[in-house]
Order: C-alpha cells, then sequence, then structure tokens
C-alpha cells in the first residue's frame, strides 16, 4: 500500500497524537505557563498513544513506500516506549513542576517518545536514521532542563557532543551502505549485502555504525559518557535516557545488524558478543566500585546494556525475545530505581551510598519497594529481571558453541551485579542512621515506586502472555 | 477427608497467605506469635494428614498436582511425593511449628521475625516436592531470601558479613546448578523434540550421553554440595550458624542443609548414572573429608554453636558417603541421616539458644559446672550430645551404623578412616560436656540462671522422643525411604 491515505494514517496514529500532542503543549504552555495542564495533556496524550498502538498488535502492513512497517514487533515496542514514558511523566509528578521549563519538559519527551515510536516501525535507513536523530536531539537539552542542577550543564554538553559525533559515525557508515548496494531499504540492503561477503569496506561500515550506535547503547568501550551524563542529569532524566532512549538504539540495533547485515553475521555476532562481555564485566565491576548510589546505577545500567547485547550477538528468535524482555523489565526497574533514589537523595541531601542508612525505619515503604526493584535488578527469581536474563541464557544455550560460554559469562556477571545490589539493600536494612530523621513518604512516589514493583513481582510470576508476545514479535526480526 | 488433590498446594501456600495475614494482623506481639503458629500447623496437619493417606510400599509419586505453568517454556506446576521427600517433608512442617514456639521470647520485630520463618517454609516446602526442574529452582532461591534477612536482622554481632556470606556463597551455588539444569534442559529437549523442564518426564524418557553426564554432573554436584555442606566449600555455614538466630540455625541445619542432600538424591543421581558411579569414589572422598575435617574443627572450637555447627559438616558428610556407597544400605542411611541430623541439630541449636539465653555466654572456656544449676537443660544437653555421637537406641546410631554398613561393603579403607571421626565426635562432645556442665560451678555466670521456660520444653520434649522412638524404631522411615532408594539404585545401576 503505497502514498499516504487516510487508512495510513490510521497506522499511524499513534505517532500522530504524539506529535500533536507535543505542539499543543508547546503553544498551551507558552500562553497560560500552566504546569498542571501542561503535565494532563503530556499523559493523556501518551495514554490516547498507547491506546491506538495496542488497536494495531496484530497487523501486518507496509505503508509509506515501504519504509514504514505496521507489525507485532514495531506495535510491541511501541506500546513499551509509550509505558515507560508514561512511567516517567507520571514520576515527574513532583519534579516537573519545581522547574523553570516545565512545559519544554513534557515536550521533550513527547518528542523522544514519537522518534522511538517510529524507530520501531521504520524500514528504511533513513526513516530509521531521521527517527533515531529525533529521539537523540530531543533529549541534548533534558540534562539541562532543571536550571538548579549545576552538574545539567557539564552533563548536557557531554552528552551532546558525543551524541553529535556518534550521529556523524553513523551516518558515515549508512552512507558506505548505500554505496555499496544503491538502496536503504532494509530487506534489500540484506538481498544486496549477500554479494559483498569479503568486502573490507562493509566491515568499515559495519564497525561504525556499530560504534556511533553502541555509544547510543552505552556498549564499551563507548560507554564512558554515560556514567557522567547519568549522574550530572537531574534524576528524572536520567531514568528517562536510560530506561527509554537508550533502548532506541538496541531497536536500531536489531534492524540494522540483525536484519540488513545478516548477510555477515558470523562476523557481526562474534564483535557482538566480544562487546556485551565487555560491557557487562566492565559495567558490574566498575558499579562494585562506587560509593555513590547514582553513579552505581549508572554503571549498572551500562551493564544491563551488556546483557541486551548478548540477545543480539546470539542471533536467533529466542535471543531477541529474550533482548525484548529484557529492554521492557529493564525499562521498568531503572523508572522504579532512579525515582526511588531520586525521593531519598531529596531527602537526605546526597546519592551517597551512606545516605540510605536506616531507611527500613525512616522510610519503610520506599525501602521495600525498592529492594523489591534491587532483587529483579539482580536477577532473583521470579522478578521479571530473572526472567528476561533466563532467556538470554536459555537462547545463548540453545545456540551452543561458544555461545555456552557468553551464557556462562552473563551467569556470572549476574551473581557479581548481586553484591552490588545487595549492599545498597543492605545499608537500607541493616544500617541504623546516626539521627534518625522521619522521612515524608510522598503518595505519588511510592505509588510509581511500587506500580513498577508490582509489574515486576506480577509478570514475573506470570510471565507467559509477555514471553508469547515477544516471542511472536521476534518472529519479525528472525524469520 | 481432603482430597488428595490440592493437600500438596494449601500445605505449601499455606505458610505464605499465613505470612502476610500475620503482616497485616500482627501488630502485637502475641497476635503475630499467635498467628504464626496457627498458619504453621495446618502445614503439619497436612502433612500428617498425607501421611495418613500415604500408600506404603510404591515408588509412584503420590498426591500428584499437575497443571501448565509457562507453555512456552514447558514450564509445569507439579507437584508430587514420594519416599524420598515425605520424610524430609514432615521434618520441615514440625520443625517450623517447633521453631515458632521456641521463639516466643524473640521480642524484636516479631511480626516480620514470624513472617520471615513463615515464607522459609513455604520455600522449603516447594524444594521438596516440586517435579519440575524450574519450579524447583525457584524455590531453591525462594529460600536464600528470608534467610538472608533472619541472620542479617536476628543475628548476633557479625551478622551482617555472615548474611552476606551466606547469600553469596549459595547464590553462586544455585547458579552453578541453573546452568547444570539449563544443560540438562537443552540436552532433553533436543531427544525428546520438545523442550520440558518435567523432571520425571526427562527421567523418564531421556538418558544423556556419557560426556555430557561427566560434564553435567560437577555442576550439579557442586550446586547441591554448597547447600549440604561439604568441606572445601562449607566456610559459609559456621558463619551463618553463629551469627544466626536460634530460629534461624534450627532451620538451617534442622532443614535447609537437607535440601543440598535431597537435590543430590532426586536430580543428580536419578538422571546421571553413569557420572554417578564414575565420581563415586571421589564423593566419597569428599564425604570422608568432610566427616573428619569437620570433627576435628569441631574440636578446636570454644564456642559451643560453632562446635555444633562443625558436627553438622561432620555428620552431613556421612550423607554424602553414604549415598556414595550406592548400595541400599548406603542410601537409606543417607537419607536416615538427614532426618535424624535433622531433629538432633534442632534440638541441639534450640538448647545452645537457651544457654546464651539464661548465662549469656555459649563460651565453653567461660562455662563451668552449668549442671548444678541448670538442671533440666543440661538434661537435654546429655541427651541431644549423646543422640549426635551416636548412642546406641537414639536416632543417629541407626542412621551412622547403615551408612557404615553400606559404606564399608563398597569402600573399605576409605569407611575406616570414616570411622575415626566417630571417636573424634565422641570425643568433642564429651570433652565439652565435662568442661562446660560439670566441675564447679562458675559463679559469674550469675547467681540464678533461669531453667527452661514452657514454650522451650515443649519442643525438647517432643524431639527427644522423637529421637528416642526412631532410635528404637526406625521402621516407618526406613521402610519409608528403603522403596524409593531401591528405585533410584535400580536407575544408577549400583550393587544391591
Amino acid at each position: 500500500m503505497d502514498g499516504v491515505t487516510v487508512q495510513t494514517m490510521g497506522y499511524l496514529l499513534p505517532e500522530i497524537i504524539l506529535a500533536a500532542a507535543g505542539c499543543v503543549i508547546m503553544l498551551v504552555y507558552s500562553y497560560t505557563k500552566n504546569r498542571t495542564l501542561a503535565f494532563i495533556l503530556a499523559i493523556d496524550s501518551l495514554l490516547a498513544a498507547m491506546f491506538a498502538a495496542v488497536l494495531l498488535l496484530g497487523k501486518d502492513v507496509t505503508i509509506i513506500f515501504g519504509t514504514v512497517e505496521i507489525n507485532t514487533f514495531a506495535v510491541l515496542l511501541k506500546i513499551i516506549f509509550i509505558f515507560l514514558s508514561i512511567l516517567v511523566v507520571w514520576a515527574s509528578w513532583n519534579f516537573a513542576p519545581n522547574i523553570q521549563y516545565a512545559g519544554e519538559y513534557y515536550v521533550f519527551i513527547l518528542f523522544a517518545t514519537l522518534g522511538m515510536t517510529l524507530l520501531a516501525s521504520a524500514q528504511d535507513l533513513l526513516t530509521l536514521f531521521v527517527a533515531f536523530e529525533l529521539t537523540s536531539i530531543s533529549t541534548y537539552t533534558l540534562p539541562l532542563i532543571d536550571h538548579r542542577n549545576e552538574q545539567g550543564r557539564e552533563a548536557a554538553v557531554k552528552y551532546f557532543i558525543t551524541g553529535s559525533f556518534s550521529s556523524a559515525l553513523v551516518l558515515f557508515g549508512l552512507s558506505i551502505l548505500f554505496g555499496l548496494t544503491g538502496t536503504l531499504h532494509l530487506k534489500s540492503l540484506a538481498v544486496a549485502l549477500s554479494q559483498y561477503g569479503g568486502e573490507p569496506l562493509l566491515f568499515a561500515a559495519c564497525m561504525l555504525v556499530i560504534a556511533g550506535f553502541g555509544y547510543k547503547m552505552t556498549i564499551a568501550p563507548f560507554h564512558l559518557w554515560a556514567p557522567d551524563v547519568y549522574e550530572g542529569s537531574p534524576t528524572p532524566v536520567t531514568a528517562f535516557l536510560a530506561a527509554a532512549t537508550k533502548k532506541g538504539a538496541f531497536v536500531v540495533g536489531f534492524k540494522v545488524f540483525l536484519v540488513a547485515l545478516v548477510a555477515i553475521k558470523l562476523q557481526v555476532s562474534i564483535v557482538l558478543a566480544a562487546l556485551a562481555v565487555l560491557t557487562m564485566t566492565l559495567g558490574n565491576v566498575a558499579a562494585l566500585l562506587q560509593q555513590d548510589t547514582k553513579r552505581m546505577l549508572a554503571y549498572s545500567s551500562v551493564a544491563h546494556a551488556g546483557n541486551i547485547l548478548v540477545g543480539l550477538a546470539v542471533y536467533s528468535q529466542l535471543a531477541v525475545a529474550g533482548s525484548i524482555l529484557h529492554i521492557v523489565a529493564h525499562g521498568i526497574m531503572t523508572v522504579g530505581i532512579f525515582f526511588g533514589l531520586f525521593f531519598v537523595a531529596g531527602q537526605r541531601g546526597g546519592y551517597d551510598l551512606a545516605g540510605f542508612a536506616g531507611l527500613r525505619k525512616t522510610a519503610p515503604l520506599t525501602a521495600f519497594g525498592l529492594l523489591l526493584i534491587l532483587l529483579s535488578l539482580a536477577g532473583i527469581p521470579p522478578f521479571l529481571g530473572f526472567w528476561s536474563k533466563m532467556v538470554l541464557v536459555l537462547s545463548a544455550f540453545e545456540a551452543g558453541g561458544w555461545y555456552v560460554l557468553l551464557a556462562l559469562i552473563l551467569v556470572l556477571n549476574s551473581a557479581l551485579s548481586l553484591v552490588y545490589y545487595a549492599r545498597i539493600a543492605r545499608v537500607m536494612y541493616m544500617d541504623s542512621e546516626p539521627e534518625a530523621l522521619k522521612v515524608q513518604e510522598k503518595g505519588s512516589y511510592v505509588a510509581v515506586l511500587y506500580a513498577c514493583a508490582i509489574l515486576l513481582t506480577l509478570v514475573g510470576f506470570f510471565p507467559d502472555q509477555l514471553v508469547a508476545i515477544s516471542n511472536e514479535a521476534a518472529r519479525f526480526i528472525i524469520p | 477427608m481432603i482430597s488428595g488433590n490440592f493437600l500438596l498446594s494449601l500445605m505449601l501456600f499455606t505458610p505464605l497467605v499465613s505470612a502476610l495475614v500475620v503482616f497485616a494482623l500482627g501488630k502485637q506481639e502475641k497476635q503475630a506469635r499467635a498467628l504464626a503458629l496457627l498458619g504453621s500447623l495446618i502445614p503439619l496437619a497436612c502433612s500428617l494428614l498425607m501421611l495418613n493417606g500415604y500408600r506404603w510400599g510404591t515408588v509412584e509419586l503420590q498426591f500428584v498436582e499437575k497443571w501448565a505453568w509457562i507453555e512456552d517454556f514447558g514450564i509445569t506446576y507439579y507437584l508430587g511425593i514420594d519416599g524420598l521427600s515425605m520424610p524430609l517433608v514432615i521434618l520441615s512442617t514440625l520443625l517450623t511449628t517447633l521453631t515458632i514456639l521456641f521463639s516466643w521470647d524473640v521480642h524484636h520485630r516479631v511480626r516480620e521475625y514470624m513472617c520471615l520463618l513463615l515464607i522459609l517454609e513455604t520455600g522449603i516446602l516447594g524444594v521438596f516436592i516440586s517435579l519440575d526442574f524450574f519450579l524447583f529452582y525457584l524455590f531453591w532461591e525462594i529460600v536464600l531470601l528470608p534467610m538472608y534477612f533472619l541472620i542479617a536482622e536476628w543475628g548476633g554481632p557479625r551478622r551482617r558479613y555472615a548474611a552476606i556470606k551466606f547469600f553469596i556463597y549459595t547464590h553462586v551455588a544455585s547458579l552453578v546448578m541453573l546452568v547444570g539444569i539449563i544443560a540438562i534442559y537443552f540436552n532433553a529437549g533436543e531427544q525428546l523434540g520438545y523442550y520440558t523442564f518435567n523432571m520425571m518426564e526427562i527421567m523418564q524418557k531421556v538418558s544423556f550421553a556419557r560426556h555430557f553426564q561427566l560434564l553435567v554432573f560437577p555442576a550439579l554436584f557442586f550446586g547441591f554440595a554448597v547447600k549440604i555442606p561439604v568441606v572445601p566449600v562449607h566456610t559459609w555455614l559456621p558463619d551463618a550458624h553463629v551469627e544466626a538466630p536460634t530460629g534461624g540455625s534450627v532451620m538451617l541445619a534442622g532443614v535447609l542443609l537437607k535440601m543440598g542432600g535431597y537435590g543430590l538424591i532426586r536430580i543428580a543421581f536419578g538422571l546421571m548414572p553413569e557420572a554417578v558411579r564414575f565420581y563415586a569414589w571421589s564423593m566419597a572422598v569428599v564425604g570422608v573429608v568432610s566427616m573428619v575435617y569437620g570433627a576435628l574443627l569441631a574440636l578446636a572450637q570454644d564456642d559451643l554453636k560453632k562446635m555444633i555447627a562443625y558436627s553438622s559438616v561432620s555428620h552431613m558428610g556421612s550423607v554424602v558417603l553414604g549415598l556414595a556407597a550406592l548400595n541400599v544400605m548406603g542410601f537409606n542411611g543417607a537419607i536416615f541421616q538427614m532426618f535424624a541430623h535433622g531433629l538432633i541439630s534442632a534440638m541441639l541449636f534450640m538448647l545452645c539458644g537457651i544457654l546464651q539465653h539464661s548465662v549469656h555466654t555459649r563460651l565453653i572456656s567461660g562455662l563451668g559446672g552449668v549442671a548444678s544449676r541448670i538442671p533440666r537443660l543440661s538434661v537435654f544437653f546429655v541427651f541431644a550430645f549423646f543422640a549426635s555421637l551416636g548412642l546406641p537406641g537414639l536416632a543417629g546410631f541407626i542412621a551412622e551404623l547403615t551408612v557404615y554398613i553400606g559404606a564399608f561393603s563398597t569402600y573399605q579403607t576409605l569407611t575406616l578412616i570414616a570411622i575415626v571421626s566417630v571417636v573424634l565426635t565422641a570425643a568433642y562432645y564429651l570433652w565439652a560436656l565435662e568442661r562446660a556442665f560439670f566441675g564447679p560451678y562458675n559463679e559469674e555466670l550469675g547467681e540464678h540462671p533461669h531453667d527452661l521456660y514452657w514454650f522451650q520444653t515443649v519442643p525438647l520434649v517432643l524431639l527427644t522422643a522423637l529421637i528416642l522412638f526412631f532410635g528404637l524404631y526406625p521402621a516407618p522411615v526406613m521402610d519409608m525411604v528403603d522403596v524409593s532408594s531401591r528405585f533410584i539404585l535400580q536407575i544408577v545401576g549400583g550393587a544391591f
């Protein structure tokens, strides 16, 4: 179905809602400066977009000259991204009204979400790149959004420079691919590339693309910006960057590495596997050494990127399903844990681990919610975080050969990560605080924290639906 | 009569539900205790009902429940019970009730303490009755969390170190075991043509290649050996025991350690017969080293609780030796040893807790003449020590005797070395008894140390009665175990 028709519009409804809502909020906010109104508009439009996306489940069509595809994979990821944005916007209820640019905050989140939903269904390199840039550019200013946060400036500059540098790398790589094949469409690219098996230029392009997207995925050795930016940004922004936008890069990864570059999958797989091992190990070891919880979780987020990458390296349906599951799991866990930290840090005046001492007494609800999420992060059954890792390990085992080694390294890293997650839990539950400050537990934070924790637990107990739909989605990446 | 079809689930989940009830309603200590006791009596009643309806003399699984759970991976909710698990299930439900009763004088955060004990019970029972690898692993991991918190919150001065050591040791071991399970899952899936975590199905329909067995068995063994624990990987146990609160120690020694032995028989032996035969001698060596080395370490301890902890290592070593013997006597002895050790070590740790409470020390060098001031407690101490060192007529003796008979017919020299541990065991118990309980009273311990309270007497009397009963008449447990041992041996293909 070519061209833009009314029916095409229906397929793009989630994107249209997000784009329109972004513009409306910008206008309304600049006239009224009404923060509550902006919040209501943002969350309602996200809910509407999610509803529109849910309606698309089960469809399988290609529209707009083959550049956009609506299938289970695309729709599932759209739903995931919009859902994570809803969580972030909802959790920002106490954060956004205190900043000068509350309206812009919502608008940027909406546009970034728009970029990610487009990414999920993009079928050619240009659409992919434009959608990816939309996501990136929308988030470049987010670290600066809270003018009281001094570190934000440095974080924003760092984020912008590394981000645009990586975009340049990607663009260069993609232009070589286009030069080699003369096509931008992912599937025709895959067909055309099958003739270029040993072309050195192809590998150069491939490495450029991996390096470029590796920045955004926070894969070692391209992760160096991530801890600084994650630490320097206001925590709600960190949550959004780590939970949602980073995962956008993985969606690109699925499409470029697993679909377009399938001709050289063996070589790509080896590189990705090596990077996954490096990322997991470096992230976990670095996290072990941190005393600052925010930085610790920034490194933990790097390590989890390595886990997701395992799914890309293994190149099978189950592996892709595992990656999708881990994207969901890590997204929810990240939102929960960072907003939990944000709340505690706001009360205790810092992210230092010592500040979490005695939280059990002063903020029992927060402590328990954080504990559940920490357990999920460490991959303890039956939480969702365990399931996604389990599926990844299963897929690596299934692939056999040296992938078994990859699975073992994933398991060992999971054990390693337990040490620092348990440290936070220990400080919260075991250390008593010198002066017992009663912390006011705000309803909205607790609600978000528990929404995340309960979701992780419930889906952990009954993962079959989610696993089934992830498997279904994976079939569209690896047939 | 309750139908057998959901009795296991009822038993499994009542403690979990009771934990929630206790958490919700147990605002006051009294209520929390009463509710917890009530909540633990229901699974006990369930297990006794099952014992009543148990069909003797069959290896068939009984009270089976099977539902599809996560079909994409072939995971089923599959519960059942047989001669291997029945004694351990009863042990778990009984000890939980006794521990809750015994913990009547815990005043620090009673509600949470009771909740954790009940959650622990669900985890342990789940391990013993799951017949699906995945479910088994799930419960295996669930056990860690309440135990971690029990040690870390209610423990002694070095509790944080001990708790985290316990957690990391056993978690790493479980992960290694998980790798083994996943390997089994895929290998079995290739042979069957479909993937399943169903233990029984894999056991009946799949036979693994020799090299696969030799590779995977060590992973499983490692996972179970850390829990048992055997000597090179036992170091978490003394720390955990010394720092854990009495209730935690009782559960740890009484039932948690048995998970390792149970897993070894049910999974490692049932699935990997060739590997078992290949590694039998090495396992026997590990068992004997644990027995002798554990006993030597116990001999060197000044802290009574630590001494008992090392004696656990020593006694659980005999479980491994008995299993490695690969004959009916050895198997029966090993399983009976798990049961007997559950009763005896529970009693020993309870006594240690009472002693600590009443004279504020457990150091043998700081005690002395305790028997003259705390006579009733001392009587139980003497009884438990004798039970543990294997006095004929008590449960421990039957267990050790059968293990040694079984092991001797397979490994003469090793068994002779192992018997050294019996001498050592007698030595450390009698020596401790002499120094701590007899002789002149050490006045520094206080003018009028308190003797037993009613809630301490009841569990102790009950355990004493059981130890005596099974020492004189071991047939009920032995008969139950015997059929299953023969069945497993048939799979392993050892001598009869």
